[in-house]
């Protein structure tokens, strides 16, 4: 017998609404309503054994203890696999569900599942580890979502390994392979286009959601900043001394621009892999505009970070970038830097 | 306008006393053969190795690869590139089927080396990797001259994707010499009659299909002979018949990455044109082929974008459209602003691209519109692949830029193999999530 322990939040367990979102983790005496619902599109295949629930904050606030409790409270009713969810566009829900999951996956070693709007910055934080089945954006969305979610967990319970991503219905954790199809791609390319045509849009390799940044507060009027110049066009002292590679960088470094002037050609050089360096060679000024920057300068308007921040995008994977990216925005925090400007090509 | 493409089948192909086709047998004359390439003095020497699929053998260095065809008419033949530069796409032209002509020359002073080595097995289990493991080749391994290479050559890069002017008129030179061996050997079957004549001609346009267009960017490529560069004042999108495409007035003038290539094979060969010319008349109409190239700036992008889909939409009255793209960079933006552009007219697209993931987690976009909703997955091209110790190599000993042995078991990205991830829609790899 496939035994479910569902996980919500506050709400959903009927404690409270946002007053109640800093309740600590617990097990509800009977099935909230949510989990119901979900019983009754398992019938009779599946057992939802136990609610257990934990509020949004509580989580966000004391993460490492309120999913160590909650391992503890799922783990007490002895799981097949592990419901949390669906959260729908609700974000300290979803990051909730998906820190719940990985835990009882790594720490229990039972598998565990959930949903969510595909846009959910929890989607982002637990895809590659976790099977997310996308939902709609509000809890109108209730029953289609839990219907879903309820065939993948009886799979899931049933110890069966899953297809890809688009067959199955989960969105895609991000990790692709190659594999052979029956046509070649010219072929398979004709056909799309007439489904679509007929209104049965299809895709072999669907569009990410990228993380939504905002953007930092504006300086402060009057203030005069301290702005430092930051490029992926892989500037750096003539002959390359640190090796910066041309292609498929993981690394970054800073180099100090002595000149009161912009960069000479002669103590610069770029060795990006990815466009014509010629310009860029003769004037690297173009690549990295301290001549310009220097011009604030004078007039009072800036201050110009002694230090060059600089990476090679060329072929730069998403993974090692965003890395690179925070690496150096804690550096540039540290050495008092207000604003950034970002050479990219 | 109809094309008859004569097919002549290959099923065994071998050097012999003199070049002839005999029921399914191609022999090839090599002495004759190497003698005639030789007569450009860029050229020191020209080793021919005939090859057959299934063998032990990895082609390493590979520049282009090309399908023996003569058009029977005798006008011109790979126009501007070897015959005059006069249209084609109409009357008879011969082809060699499973057979390929394939130019292998070690890269020479100033020329990049950055994205140069292609390689590909004819047998063991790395085969699968390339389209170009099914057919025989007969490859040419070139070797420059004094002249072409010598110590005067100049080995400072401007261009980086291009190299210096010699360097680009060698490479031309090399591509010329391949497509004159495969007229070479097209030339046994040009008054034979042929197996079978596949046509091609499209089907009288009708109201109830949809009209489908092939819009193409280019690998700037030689059309008709002139390098098809980024898209400036001299270089706006056009109208090109898909005939001249299957006959051979597009030639591949990339040495970029291997895995997606436009070999001329692949052109001769089109996917996309074949395709839509086997569904032309029963659940389409085939309403022609749009090609362009690149912007690098944000005004050429803007020009290139609006003109390619006027020329869908207005000109050749599309509802849909197939696109394919150079891939990576600044093409593949290119691109999805057409794909954008065109579906704002409402014209339905799907796009055929390659996966650039490095790491598991990696979108593999490089970018993207939220318009583009169906894709064809060409392969993710930075997995790795394993190619196992091989018995023969034509090529380099080492690999360029990669310093491995050529003949040895070889773990490496798939983009390093010729044609993996066609982005014209040669191969069988896709991408799929998990």
């Amino acid at each position: 017998m496939i035994r479910v322990v569902h996980y919500v939040n506050q709400y959903f367990a009927g404690i409270g609404g946002e007053d109640a979102s800093s309740h600590p983790p617990g097990a509800l005496p009977e099935l909230a309503g949510a989990s119901r619902a979900l019983q009754a599109r398992l019938a009779d295949r599946a057992t939802v054994v136990a609610t257990v629930f934990a509020g949004d904050s509580y989580v966000a606030e004391h993460e490492k203890s309120a999913i160590a409790d909650c391992v503890n409270l799922i783990a007490a009713h002895a799981p097949t696999v592990c419901v949390a969810g669906p959260a729908f566009g609700s974000g300290r829900y979803g990051l909730a569900c998906g820190l719940v999951c990985d835990a009882v996956q790594r720490t229990l070693g039972v598998p565990a599942m959930t949903g969510m709007y595909p846009e959910n910055p929890g989607v982002e934080a637990c895809r590659r580890s976790t099977i997310i089945v996308p939902t709609a954006e509000t809890v109108r969305g209730m029953g289609d979502a839990l219907e879903r979610m309820a065939v993948l967990a009886l799979k899931l319970g049933a110890g069966e390994e899953l297809g890809p991503a688009e067959a199955e219905g989960y969105l895609p954790k991000g990790i692709r392979v190659n594999e052979v199809a029956g046509e070649v791609a010219g072929v398979r390319a004709v056909e799309l286009v007439l489904k679509k045509l007929r209104g049965q849009t299809e895709t072999e390799w669907p569009l990410p959601h990228y993380e939504k940044i905002s953007p930092a507060a504006a300086v402060a009027e009057g203030k005069r900043p301290r702005v430092a110049l930051v490029s992926e066009g892989a500037v750096v002292p003539k002959g390359n001394p640190d090796k910066l590679p041309s292609g498929w960088c993981k690394v970054w470094a800073r180099y100090e621009m002595k000149s009161s002037g912009g960069l000479s050609s002669e103590e610069f050089e770029t060795v990006h892999g990815g466009f014509d360096t010629t310009v860029g060679n003769q004037d690297p000024n173009r690549l990295v505009p301290l001549d310009a920057l220097r011009e604030l300068e004078r007039e009072g308007r800036v201050e110009v970070w002694r230090d060059l921040y600089v990476t090679n995008g060329n072929m730069g994977s998403l993974t090692e970038m965003s890395r690179i990216g925070s690496e150096m925005a804690r550096a540039l925090r540290q050495d008092g830097v207000d604003v950034a400007i970002i050479g990219a090509t | 306008m109809k094309l008859e493409l004569g097919e002549f089948p290959v099923d065994d192909v071998a050097a012999g006393a003199e070049t002839s086709y005999n029921s399914g047998s191609l022999r090839v004359d090599v002495e004759e053969l190497r003698n005639l390439l030789l007569e450009d003095d860029r050229f020191a020497e020209v080793e021919i190795t005939v090859a057959s699929p299934g063998m032990s053998l990895r082609v390493t260095q590979v520049i282009d690869c090309v399908e023996p065809r003569v058009r029977t008419a005798g006008d011109t033949d790979f126009p501007g590139m070897v015959g005059p530069p006069w249209t084609v796409g109409e009357g008879r032209t011969h082809c060699l089927k499973g057979v390929a002509v394939t130019e292998v020359a070690p890269p020479i002073p100033g020329e990049p080396t950055y994205w140069r080595e292609a390689l590909f097995d004819l047998g063991g289990s790395g085969s699968r990797y390339s389209p170009m493991a099914g057919v025989a080749h007969v490859v040419l391994h070139f070797r420059p001259s004094e002249k072409a290479a010598g110590p005067h050559a100049s080995s400072r890069i401007e261009n980086v994707f291009e190299g210096t002017p010699a360097a680009i008129g060698y490479n031309r030179a090399i591509r010329t010499a391949g497509l004159r061996a495969a007229l070479y050997l097209a030339e046994t079957v040009k008054d034979l009659e042929p197996d079978r004549v596949v046509v091609r001609e499209p089907a009288r346009p009708t109201d109830d299909l949809p009209c489908v267009v092939y819009v193409f960017q280019l690998s700037r490529s030689y059309v008709y002979g002139e390098a098809a560069t980024v898209a400036g004042p001299g270089a706006l999108p056009t109208i090109i018949h898909p005939n001249e495409i299957l006959d051979g007035a597009v030639v591949n003038r990339s040495t970029l990455i291997a895995g997606i290539r436009d070999l001329t094979y692949l052109l001769q060969n089109h996917p996309v044109i074949t395709e839509l010319y086997r569904r032309d008349g029963h659940d389409l109409a085939f309403g022609g082929v749009v090609i362009y190239t690149q912007g690098d700036d944000t005004r050429s992008k803007e020009r290139l974008t609006k003109y390619v889909a006027q020329l869908t939409g207005e000109c050749l009255h599309a509802d849909a459209a197939v696109l394919t793209s150079l891939g990576a960079g600044h093409p593949t933006i290119d691109c999805m602003l057409v794909c954008q552009e065109l579906e704002r007219r409402h014209i339905a697209t799907s796009l055929i691209l390659p996966e650039i993931a490095q790491d598991p987690g990696d979108s593999g976009f490089v970018e993207f519109v939220r318009e583009a909703d169906s894709i064809v997955s060409t392969g993710n091209q930075e997995e790795k692949v394993t190619l196992p110790a091989i018995d023969q190599v034509v090529g380099g000993a080492t690999l360029v830029g990669l310093d491995l042995p050529s003949g040895g078991e070889l773990t490496i990205p798939l983009r390093y193999i010729l044609g993996a991830t066609s982005n014209v829609g040669g191969h069988v790899i896709r991408g799929v999530g998990r």
